[in-house]
């Protein structure tokens, strides 16, 4: 009894090391020609296929560059379909709109057929670095902090193809196309731009009898503006005067005060954060979270929040992006509302200059198709797409002074605003360091925010760590 | 169990010395046990082990795993111990997180269990509440708890308000806060399942030691303290090894509770390794920390082995 079983478990034990072995033995041919050196020698292959692929496409007019290598087994390359992947994060509107962005695509390009690949945000950098690790990627990708991942050398330039086709450029934000560029060379484009507004809720305004905001207000003027706007049950707040996305965004605030936070926002040496201006910025920031004029950070520390706060008539003040309008349209709220710039500072008017685009991998098999259909995103074909539907402020010009941006739903906001404040923009600091320093920033402020330390504390001792992280290897 | 020797011995069998290690494998009961443990450890070879050997490699180079490696030595350790703040910042939160929800973890479980080790009807309905909270999700549980703690509507400060405290804490919003939030959460989460440890060893408690004693005159926290609490030292034990274990670990009801914040006041040791790797591309870096976090697990761990003869009673 007992030696059968033995004997059942040492045939059980041999069948599953067979398996397991015969998955291995398949397995690492597969793998190695796959991962191993598409990691390293990517860095020296990929930069050469660029520049020989894209003459060769020119000399011989073959559609596909990267057949030329093949293009006898293949001469019939250009009406071939050939299959791309569009990876991208984005709510339920935008992969609707994607969706719809895909088929208009296909009726003009019946050859090029696009795979999606969704990922929520949180996730979304993750999995590509996953992917990238496993020498693969989708061929066109919707990113953001272009230098870092053109630094971990993951990304086509794209310089010689929009030379080759004459891409016209100027018709772009330049502040905008500066943080898609690394060491001189263009790795994609801009889609949208990250401008901040305020939203508010005029309902409120009649009732508190509090005159509306003027485009030119002041830090005071906002603070004096949301003070009135707070009601009260007692002790307990029922009302804030504003919601305001302060991580990240307490940048916006010290650049409009004359701060800055690096000596260069490409390639900082030195942190710039201990200055009196940023130093103030701060300070009236830490102001309104102390006199409770704003709620306590993790009310108001992410969007979603700050939507519901809004809509619930919590606070009568939200700060947000286009893409935020969508929402408060859907959800039909009983009040009017409408939008004002950021207040200005001692300096001015500021804003973030950056936003997401699109990029193409420099793995891809496909450099034409992905090209074709690059250029297709970032035309005017694509950027309207996104615009008419209400949730970018469009990286080109010409389309925000088009009807599709300015007349768009509603009629009676002032849309116009959007492009004011993004001619105001202040490049987002773009650099392989550049998250970690922020995080560390905003974790600094974050005890002012709490009012456990003063802002020149604080700032004092973020200079340190900053210039720490950026001198560390 | 015998070893092979000795039941070499019983069955009157001198000649275990010339047998080759294969036969004797195939004899012993180690080479049983082996067999069965097979299907595991081949697991835990092919995707634990090769990883972990890979990581304590890379804790020696500058790696971001898509750009060539560099090799730094021992420069990621000798950073981390000496030169990185944050680091030792999310070493003390994460044993003020251990030294906090352990014990009240431990205690509150074994109160409940103590509270529901009894035969009346409908008792298994308030076991059941008891347990909930660990098997729901944490995310769920997590965002529940934010509602909770909400400075202006949350629940607790609505209570707290009732009872005549003017200002109550902005509990996650504040980093003296933070973190007895996440350990209160925790306990709660984690008090269910010591309860039902507990209630596994108070039952295997023998009738006849408290009969014994009550005839004696002991009373109930007599008997407690001399019955229940030595009898049920052994699941204390493994409850304590597995709880500290774990909340070195903590990870996840932080990152969606506070997301670290505010100030890194929640910042924990896994956290850390899961930002440095994933959101700066410092995999080496990650890994190094990786390694000395479960050099610290293990120390403990060892530790508490070596005392457990001071207070762990076993029949």
């Amino acid at each position: 009894m007992r030696r059968n079983m033995i004997r059942v478990l040492w045939l059980v034990t041999i069948a599953v090391l067979a398996a397991a072995c015969g998955g291995q033995a398949a397995a690492p041919p597969a793998a190695a020609p796959t991962t191993a050196p598409a990691v390293k020698p990517a860095a020296t292959t990929a930069p050469a296929a660029a520049p020989t692929t894209a003459p060769a496409a020119k000399a011989t007019e073959a559609p596909k560059a990267t057949e030329a290598p093949k293009a006898t087994e293949a001469p019939k390359a250009s009406t071939q379909p050939v299959e791309l992947v569009w990876s991208f994060w984005g709510n339920e509107q935008e992969v609707a709109l994607n969706n719809k962005v895909i088929e208009a695509f296909q009726a003009k390009n019946p050859t090029i057929k696009i795979k999606t690949q969704f990922e929520p945000f949180e996730s979304y950098f993750d999995k590509l670095r996953a992917q990238w690790a496993g020498g693969t990627s989708p061929d066109v990708m919707f990113l953001n902090s272009i230098p870092v991942y053109a630094a971990l050398n993951q990304l086509q330039p794209l310089d010689d193809l929009i030379a080759r086709d004459k891409f016209e450029l100027a018709d772009y934000y330049p502040g905008l196309l500066e943080i898609f560029k690394y060491q001189s060379k263009v790795y994609g484009l801009p889609r949208d731009n990250d401008t901040q507004v305020i939203f508010y809720n005029k309902t409120a305004f009649d009732e508190a009898k509090v005159p509306y905001p003027t485009k030119d207000w002041t830090f005071q003027q906002f603070r004096d503006t949301a003070q009135k706007l707070v009601k009260k049950d007692g002790d307990k707040i029922t009302r804030y005067g504003a919601a305001l996305a302060m991580q990240n965004n307490w940048r916006i605030y010290v650049w409009a005060n004359g701060g800055e936070l690096y000596n260069d926002n490409f390639k900082p040496t030195k942190s710039l954060i201990n200055s009196p201006e940023a130093i103030e910025a701060i300070d009236f920031l830490g102001s309104l979270y102390r006199d409770k004029i704003i709620p306590p950070d993790d009310q108001i520390n992410t969007g979603g929040k700050r939507t519901q706060l809004f809509l619930n008539g919590q606070v009568a003040m939200v700060q947000g992006n286009h893409a935020s309008l969508p929402a408060y349209l859907d959800a039909k709220p009983s009040f009017k509302f409408d939008i004002v710039p950021m207040p200005r500072g001692k300096k001015g008017p500021s804003n973030n200059g950056g936003g997401a685009g699109y990029v193409i991998s420099n793995k891809t098999k496909n450099l034409e198709a992905a090209w074709t259909f690059f250029k297709y995103l970032n035309g005017p074909e694509g950027q309207t797409f996104y615009t008419q539907n209400g949730l970018i402020t469009p990286a080109r010009r010409s389309i925000g002074k088009s009807d599709v941006f300015l007349k768009q739903n509603p009629p009676d906001l002032s849309h116009s605003l959007f492009l004011e404040a993004t001619e105001a923009a202040h490049p987002v600091p773009q650099f392989p360091k550049a998250a970690e320093a922020l995080n560390t920033m905003n974790s600094g402020w974050e005890q002012v925010w709490a009012g456990t330390k003063d802002a020149k504390t604080v700032a004092a001792e973020l200079e340190k760590k900053v210039n720490d992280i950026l001198a560390s290897p | 169990m015998a070893t092979v020797g000795e039941r070499a011995l019983a069955e009157g069998r001198p000649t275990a010395r010339r047998r080759t290690w294969w036969q004797q494998l195939r004899r012993s009961d180690a080479g049983v046990a082996l067999l069965f443990l097979l299907p595991n450890l081949l697991g835990f070879l092919v995707f634990t082990a090769r990883a972990v050997i890979e990581a304590f490699r890379l804790s020696f180079y500058r790696a971001d795993l898509l750009t060539p490696e560099v090799w730094v030595g021992l420069s990621n350790y000798q950073r981390l111990l000496f030169n990185d703040e944050l680091f030792r910042k999310v070493l003390v939160n994460t044993a003020y997180y251990t030294f906090g929800s352990v014990p009240l973890a431990i205690i509150v479980g074994l109160l409940l269990a103590v509270l529901v080790n009894t035969q009346l009807r409908g008792i298994t309905v308030f076991r059941t509440a008891f347990f909930m909270p660990v098997v729901s999700s944490v995310v769920a549980v997590s965002l529940l708890w934010q509602w909770l703690y909400n400075s202006d509507f949350g629940l607790i400060n609505e209570a707290l308000r009732a009872i005549g405290l003017r200002n109550p804490p902005i509990w996650l919003s504040d980093p003296r806060w933070a973190m007895p939030a996440l350990i209160i959460m925790s306990v709660w989460r984690q008090a269910g399942y010591n309860m039902v440890l507990f209630l596994a060893g108070l039952q295997g408690v023998p009738v006849h030691l408290y009969e014994a004693a009550e005839i004696d005159g002991a009373n109930r926290w007599q008997r407690f303290w001399s019955i229940t609490l030595p009898m049920l030292s052994p699941t204390t034990f493994f409850v304590l090894v597995i709880s500290i274990i774990g909340s070195f670990q903590v990870f996840d009801q932080a990152l969606i509770l506070t997301n670290g914040g505010p100030a890194d006041a929640t910042h924990t040791v896994v956290m850390f390794i899961y930002n440095q790797g994933f959101q700066y591309f410092k995999m080496g870096y990650a890994a190094a920390v990786a390694w000395i976090l479960f050099a610290l697990i293990f120390l403990l761990t060892l530790f508490q082995w070596r005392y457990q003869r001071q207070w762990v009673h076993y029949e």
